[in-house]
């Protein structure tokens, strides 16, 4: 037996041994988030990917040259011509000026380094801070075992990867972050009380709302959990100080972004922080009152201001309703309808509803995106009631609303990520730290010292994982665990004979097999998701987009490199104040890496202006080049993948430029270029308004001529799987300057006069007709008719 | 000109004889309709009743309606046969009394119980609303060649009442009258009842708020795992697209309950929804339910059941995941 002294020494011993393990640890696991991330990198190049992440390129470089006001103030004219766009005031300027300023201390510290190297490996340094910020959350709501299981489980989680590889240079980046960072200062708010953190939770917020619109979900979620602690009777000065300093000062610091300016007090979505806001005062006064009156004042007080107040609000309520009900649409816009009925926007907004990131999840999306994270998150919401701290009520109401969201639609899984993973993290923490205390309480009764029960309270501190965490339950709590316990051992009491006789009250051991099997089983299952989460990064969520590989037969890689080539072709061989035309797609690329003029781009912001060019590409050819004409349009490039068979070019989105062309210019019917049986079509049934429609002409131009691949006949499409409708042709009014090597990209310019001479080169092959080329194709040895 | 007046009166005789069995005929017809709430159910002997002539003295109106395709979200049977009967109605009570009324007629056919009547009007796609005009000679089990123009076209599918009631106008130039949907409540009450409801709600609220089984922790446990498990289970998929829960196999003729390639069915969803549950509930009591149990043989029998069932579970939702999205990852190890 060992002196108290030794014993304490020995216990601050372990802890610092602890304390030493888990900074290791947090360093292994943010070296692992970061490095998952480069498979990117690593299998491609040091790319940008896809449109969203060029913009902000774009602006981050202008950032690095012309300084921090300029760039506030930046009035793009490069964009939406002849509109142009203030992107200073209608962007998230947080990821631009964290890479800005990333770049400017690495400038300070003599490293050269291009600020595109920056902003590809900004994603991968933010999810390393984001594990660490993961770890700080969890560590204030049950400890430093669930602090560090969420963290290991955060940093490889697919979902966030998904977002965040290298390249991936996109606001979500570095909001993720910000989210979690966010949280772990309101709860480090609301577990201390102290003003400080309510200070720098004020910062994280005005972070978080400069980074992305998701900012919303916090600007409800904060509002939710203090309503939650109002009707539970949690109220304290501590909660008082972590909300209401956030509300007003959170309100300025969104007001300060000017994306969102008035909107910070004016739209519905902040309306619950302020009537929370005036709850908590109420329910704080109710609670003053209470103690400064006699019981009998107090509820003769109570009876009547309740009197009163249901009046009144019966008042405000009969008139709000009867505004209502006047209104023809019942008052309801489309958003808070579409909030209230989640099918709403699917229905009715068919715009939203085409974006395939705002499709509902299946089942299969969860596993995918979240793997061994979706099976253990039930059991950490079951553990966060045991203790029930406000803190673990905020983590319970972050993944109750966070998991119902995602179901509505899959962009909002990312948001869900951090809530699963901080739940799979805690019972993962729980479930091991009981199986190793298991083994160590088995270790001591073998070694034949005491009775079982008394040591198994004293393994779980020299546990590593589990330090700090039971006796963080100590105290108010434990007696709450205790009851429920009793609650469950009751509910359970019916099955299992007579009543409690099989529950033992305190803790206990499993037997020493079981815990090793079990531990075995948790080992496998940790291990089948990093090799999940691996195998999602380097595969699935890798590809840059902008570049292409596909595997030959011979187990080489080949590289499409087509958009690059085509935009470096723009930028090199056109005039520096040449406009180009092209869907919105590819405004952000092409104003990025051609750095030329274009009329729409991804920030969708005019939709008669997307309408005016979607109406340009499906008209017939006079026409589309009388309305590029008056937009001094001088190049238009259209996307083709029927060549190689890349299947999201433009003919394959033509559909979408019809209907938005068609639904501001009635005179683009969408029938018109539908085949007869109703589809979509491009071979001899495809629609008339379509075969004469620019689009088609811009795509399909000599295509037949290039010489089918591996023996189809003249003018296969390998996208389509079909032989167009018309194949040959001459251009009137655009001529051909640039092809791409795999016919991906096509450049035309827009002629300042039509073409004299535009009938067919050739036009003995028009009469031959498509007997000619098929004959020519006979195979050599085939007897001839 | 005597034998004339004979062949006119004989042909006036024939002829009143005729409107007298026509007038039968509709009087039987109108009462089955009413017996049918306005819509006559076909079959084989009301298709005699009804159909069978070289001509009758009314149009009639037909409806096609399949059982097992009632589930089907996007055929919208249900609403159309309802919206069907409720132009019936409207036709009915405008031309009461009227001779109008016996000059058109609305039927259904159900394809489990006049299947032969599909083949012989050659339907081979629902939606199907058609009229058979007056003039139209219908022999007993011969082919019914319905003309193309008295079809209602689907194009512009669900047609809703409004527009079945003017293709009953326009086919037979018959006044329908407004179709009236029943409206729940009266615009003018609606202040009154809206606020009689949140008075309940206030009232309902307030009780629970001091009721004590709300401070009872399991029952928000039990909510959060609900909308867990609904989540997951992609419940708002199957809200948003419309599944089936169960979808039905055309190949193998047998119900399916799990899909292959992307989405999912309603079952399905609910099926997995549960296994990812039940690893996290096994989990959940081996942390606190094991730790309790007095006797030592009784919780080793629970925890290694509890692993077991953990294990299985896990291990069909891996399987499971694997056949659906035909993902094989690796390990990058070698």
């Amino acid at each position: 037996m060992a002196g108290p002294a030794e014993t304490a020494g020995q216990t601050a011993q372990h802890k610092a041994y602890g304390n030493v393990l888990t900074g290791f640890a947090l360093l292994c696991i943010c070296v692992l988030a970061s490095s998952v991330r480069l498979f990117s990198v690593i299998k491609y190049e040091s790319v940008i990917h896809e449109f969203d992440p060029y913009f902000n390129y774009r602006v981050t470089r202008f950032l690095s040259e012309k300084g921090f006001y300029e760039t506030w103030d930046f009035f793009d004219s490069f964009t939406w011509y002849p509109l142009g766009r203030v992107v200073g005031g209608t962007m998230y300027p947080g990821l631009i000026f964290t890479a800005g300023t990333i770049w400017n201390v690495l400038q300070k510290l003599n490293i050269p380094i291009h600020v595109q190297e920056v902003c590809v490996f900004t994603a991968p340094l933010f999810s390393a801070f984001c594990a660490i910020a993961t770890y700080l959350f969890m560590k204030e709501v049950r400890g430093q075992g669930a602090g560090l299981a969420s963290a290991a489980i955060i940093a490889v989680v697919p979902s966030y990867i998904s977002r965040s590889v290298a390249g991936s240079y996109d606001l979500e980046a570095v909001a993720i972050f910000a989210l979690v960072f966010v949280f772990y200062l309101y709860v480090k708010t609301l577990n201390t009380g102290s003003l400080a953190w309510a200070t720098a939770l004020f910062f994280g917020y005005l972070y978080m709302v400069a980074s992305w619109g998701g900012y919303s979900f916090i600007a409800n979620l904060l509002p939710i959990h203090c309503l939650a602690c109002i009707v539970f009777g949690r109220v304290s000065s501590r909660l008082y100080i972590a909300y209401a300093p956030w509300v007003i000062l959170g309100a300025l610091a969104a007001a300060n972004i000017p994306v969102i300016g008035f909107n910070a007090v004016l739209m519905s979505e902040h309306m619950a922080s302020f009537f929370v806001f005036g709850l908590l005062h109420a329910a704080l006064a109710i609670e003053y009152i209470r103690d400064m009156l006699p019981p009998r004042a107090y509820s003769a007080a109570k009876k009547l201001v309740l009197t009163f107040g249901t009046t009144a609000l019966a008042v405000v309520l009969a008139l709000v309703v009867s505004y209502v009900a006047a209104s023809p649409t019942f008052g309801w816009t489309g958003r808070s309808l579409s909030l209230l009925d989640p099918t709403y926007a699917s229905k009715y907004i068919p715009i939203i509803a085409s974006v395939s990131e705002h499709q509902p999840p299946s089942w299969s999306s969860y596993f995918t995106d979240l793997h061994i994270a979706s099976l253990l998150a039930p059991a950490g919401l079951l553990l966060c009631f045991r203790p029930l701290t406000d803190a673990s009520m905020f983590l319970l109401l972050y993944g109750v609303t966070a998991v119902y969201f995602s179901g509505v639609m899959v962009r909002l899984m990312l948001v869900l990520a951090p809530a699963a993973c901080c739940l799979a993290g805690l019972a993962l923490s729980e479930v091991t730290s009981y199986l190793s205390a298991s083994l160590v309480a088995a270790q001591r009764a073998q070694a034949g010292a005491g009775d079982a029960e008394k040591k198994a309270k004293a393994p779980s501190e020299t546990d590593g994982s589990a330090a700090g965490k039971k006796d963080k339950a100590a105290g108010s709590s434990a007696a709450a665990a205790a009851k429920q316990a009793a609650k469950k051992a009751a509910k359970k009491g019916g099955s299992g004979g007579g009543p409690l006789g099989w529950v033992s009250g305190p803790w206990k051991p499993v037997p020493k097999d079981v815990a090793i099997v079990g531990l075995v089983l948790v080992f496998l299952g940790l291990s089948m998701f990093y090799r999940h989460s691996v195998y999602v990064a380097g595969e699935m969520y890798s590809a840059p987009s902008i570049v292409l590989q596909s595997r030959r037969a011979d187990g080489g890689v080949k590289v499409f490199d087509d958009f690059r080539e085509a935009y470096a072709w723009l930028s090199h061989n056109t005039d520096p104040d040449a406009k180009v035309a092209s869907w919105w797609d590819y405004g952000y690329q092409t104003t990025a890496m051609a750095n030329r003029t274009v009329i729409v781009d991804n920030n969708t912001w005019n939709n008669t202006h997307i309408a005016t060019v979607g109406r340009a590409m499906a008209s017939p050819e006079r026409k589309a080049w009388q309305i590029f004409r008056s937009l001094d349009v001088e190049y238009v490039f259209v996307v083709f993948g029927g060549f190689i068979g890349y299947p999201s070019d433009d003919i394959n989105k033509f559909l979408w430029m019809v209907r938005i062309g068609g639904g501001v210019f009635p005179e683009i019917k969408e029938p018109h270029y539908l085949g007869a049986d109703g589809n979509y079509r491009v071979d001899e049934q495809a629609g008339k308004a379509l075969v004469d429609s620019l689009m088609y002409k811009l795509s399909y131009y000599r295509f037949a001529d290039c010489g089918p691949m591996f023996g189809a006949q003249r003018g296969f499409d390998r996208v389509r799987n079909a032989v167009i409708a018309k194949q040959d042709f001459e251009l009137k009014y655009f001529e051909e300057v640039f092809t791409s090597e795999h016919w991906m990209m096509r450049i035309y310019r827009v002629l300042d006069k039509p073409n004299r001479d535009a009938r067919l080169r050739n036009p003995r092959r028009a009469k031959l007709g498509r007997r000619a080329p098929s004959k020519r194709r006979q195979p050599s040895g085939a007897p001839s008719k | 000109m005597r034998v004339c007046l004979a062949a006119l009166l004989l042909l006036a005789a024939i002829g009143g004889c005729a409107a007298e069995a026509d007038d039968k005929r509709i009087a039987r017809l109108q009462a089955l309709a009413r017996r049918g709430g306005g819509l006559i159910e076909l079959d084989a002997g009301t298709f005699q009743e009804l159909l069978v002539g070289k001509s009758r003295p009314y149009s009639v109106f037909i409806v096609a309606d399949a059982k097992d395709l009632r589930s089907d979200p996007k055929l919208r049977l249900v609403p159309l046969v309802s919206d069907f009967k409720l132009v019936a109605k409207a036709f009915a009570a405008t031309n009461a009394g009227k001779p109008a009324a016996g000059q058109a007629f609305f039927a259904r056919m159900e394809f489990s119980r006049a299947q032969n009547l599909f083949g012989r009007m050659s339907i081979k796609a629902l939606p199907y609303l058609a009229r058979i005009p007056p003039g139209l000679a219908i022999t007993e089990g011969g082919a019914v060649s319905v003309p193309a123009e008295e079809v209602l076209s689907t194009g512009g599918y669900p047609w809703g009442p409004e527009r079945i009631a003017e293709f009953v106008g326009e086919r037979t130039g018959l006044a329908v009258g407004e179709v009236k949907h029943a409206p729940l409540i009266s615009p003018r009450l609606m202040p009154l009842v809206s606020l009689a409801v949140l008075a309940c709600i206030v009232f309902v609220g307030y009780k629970l708020y001091y009721a004590p089984f709300m401070r009872h922790q399991a029952l928000y446990a039990v909510g959060a795992l609900c909308v867990y498990w609904f989540s997951v289970s992609g419940g708002m998929f199957n809200i948003i697209r419309g599944v089936p829960l169960v979808g039905f196999d055309h190949r193998k003729r047998q119900a399916m309950l799990f899909m292959p390639g992307q989405g999912q069915l309603g079952a399905e969803g609910f099926i997995m929804g549960s296994l990812y549950t039940t690893v996290g509930l096994s989990v959940a009591a081996l942390i606190t339910l094991v730790p309790k149990i007095k006797d030592s043989g009784a919780q080793r029998v629970a925890a290694y059941a509890i692993l077991l069932v953990a294990f299985m579970a896990y291990r069909m939702v891996t399987s499971n995941h694997v056949w659906k999205t035909g993902m094989s990852p690796h390990w990058y190890l070698f």
